[in-house]
């Protein structure tokens, strides 16, 4: 999936690709209408000259912020991140209008970035009350990151600004402040508190990304998610941490470049592709869903069990609820990949012309529901005793 | 200081009034910074001196934006849906 990205993020400023395809003389006759429609839809777009370099130093201040030794100059390279996110959104939407969404990004960072100050300055004026400091300090990354309850700008932004800003939105953008999140969270005297907020993000973005209709909805709640998937995977180990950053920012990548090439701005409106693009966004959904045999099953599998195994009760009660909260966001995970399929399920839309069919014994029911449950635990119980005997 | 700031931000009619009280937020801060850090060396001041000014600046251009398009700079009418 990776490469057939790269293939089209390369070929897609090669009108020749599309033309040795559709717009020869022998196929032409065959592709007919749909070659001119193909033609009119994919116009490759120009890259302005001040992409590249704005995207480099967007990389620069990123990686800088991760690689020095103080804490203040960590937090002046994110506060340079977002000074230059804000020039690339300025300089890309020339005529779009400002709306919530851009002032409230602007706003919120700023609010942010000075707590992060104050919070720093602070520990020089105490030596006793470090651990209510540290609140402070975690309260302005989780603004940062956008985790709830400190999440209110990030959705709005998303449906005013490109999707490539919202891509780097979702993946550049977090780096700094979940690192720097995973580098405290374990260290806090309020490791229970930040944990349990990690839980409550993870179950607010399955909710509300499950009543999403929007593509972009679906995007803004999908990373909020991910973002608490990125914390725990800090934790564990930057290599894990790393390894689901790469697969979830490659199928982040090819989803959103689907999405702006079929300009998707609805999830019923990902019915209306070509075939092949429909299916690449059903598998990327449910990759990213953590469903196996995707390759996004992988990492949140390293993740579980290395928090499992790590001999804490407090990661294994997170593990749980992170899983507990990823079965909810399964429901939009499923919605966006069936649409995306075109697949229908009649039960829901024809009219009820056997009403009796759906009505189920609730005995039947109950005798159900119990055995599923006495299957997990008596799976449970057996893996338990695997650690005894 | 800080504290009072951060309450200052509340209940505002206007944008540029939200971002009048982000800017004293990091007046706190550098205060804060030059009476602690700065006894010894000011470069972590004058640091955060000029990022919060290119932070006002760009907050600047986006209220100039904002109020291109809206006619005000009011916080209700950023809750107006319109296309």
């Amino acid at each position: 999936m990776g490469g057939w990205s790269m293939i089209y993020w390369f070929s897609k400023y090669e009108a020749g690709w599309w033309g040795r395809l559709f717009m020869n003389k022998q196929s032409i006759n065959f592709w007919g209408w749909y070659a001119v429609a193909m033609k009119e839809k994919f116009v490759p777009e120009k890259i302005e000259w001040w992409q590249l370099p704005l995207l480099c130093l967007l990389l620069i201040g990123v990686v800088s912020s991760l690689s020095v030794s103080s804490w203040l100059v960590a937090f002046l390279f994110m506060d340079f991140v977002t000074i230059i996110f804000l020039v690339m959104l300025s300089v890309e939407g020339a005529s779009s209008k400002y709306g919530p969404g851009i002032i409230s990004f602007v706003v919120h960072q700023s609010i942010a970035s000075a707590i992060l100050y104050f919070s720093y300055f602070l520990y020089f004026w105490t030596s006793i009350y470090y651990d209510y400091v540290n609140l402070i300090t975690m309260v302005g990354l989780f603004w940062k990151s956008a985790l709830p309850p400190f999440h209110g700008w990030y959705a709005s932004i998303f449906g005013e600004v490109s999707w490539s800003s919202v891509f780097l939105l979702s993946t550049v953008l977090k780096v700094p402040p979940t690192m720097l999140i995973g580098s405290i969270i374990i260290y806090s005297s309020w490791s229970y508190l930040w944990w349990g907020l990690c839980v409550y993000a993870m179950f607010f973005s399955s909710m509300a990304a499950a009543g999403q209709l929007s593509m972009r909805g679906f995007f803004g709640f999908l990373s909020m998610g991910n973002t608490c998937w990125k914390v725990l995977a800090f934790v564990i180990s930057v290599e894990i941490y790393c390894f689901f950053f790469v697969i979830y920012a490659g199928t982040l990548l090819l989803l959103m470049m689907i999405c702006k090439k079929w300009d998707v701005k609805k999830i019923v409106n990902l019915s209306n592709m070509s075939k092949e693009d429909g299916w690449l966004i059903a598998c990327s959904s449910l990759s990213l869903a953590g469903v196996p045999p995707f390759a996004g099953f992988m990492p949140k599998l390293f993740i579980c069990c290395s928090a499992v195994f790590s001999g804490s009760s407090v990661m294994v009660l997170v593990v749980i609820g992170y899983l507990v909260a990823s079965v909810i966001g399964a429901a939009i995970y499923v919605d966006v990949a069936s649409a995306a399929i075109c697949a229908r399920l009649f039960m829901f839309i024809c009219p009820m012309v056997f009403p009796e069919l759906l009505v189920v014994n609730p005995r039947v029911a109950m005798v159900f529901f119990l055995s599923q449950i006495a299957v997990a635990v008596g799976g449970m119980m057996a893996e338990i005793t695997h650690f005894y005997f | 200081m800080f504290f009072g700031g951060f309450m200052s931000m509340l209940g505002n009619k206007h944008v540029l009034s939200v971002m009048v009280s982000v800017e004293f937020l990091f007046l706190a801060a550098i205060w804060m910074a030059s009476s602690t850090v700065g006894m010894c060396d000011m470069t972590p001041v004058l640091m955060l001196l000029v990022l919060g000014v290119c932070e006002a600046a760009l907050m600047l251009s986006v209220l100039v934006r904002m109020v291109r398009s809206f006619g005000n700079d009011l916080v209700l009418s950023l809750g107006v849906l319109s296309c």
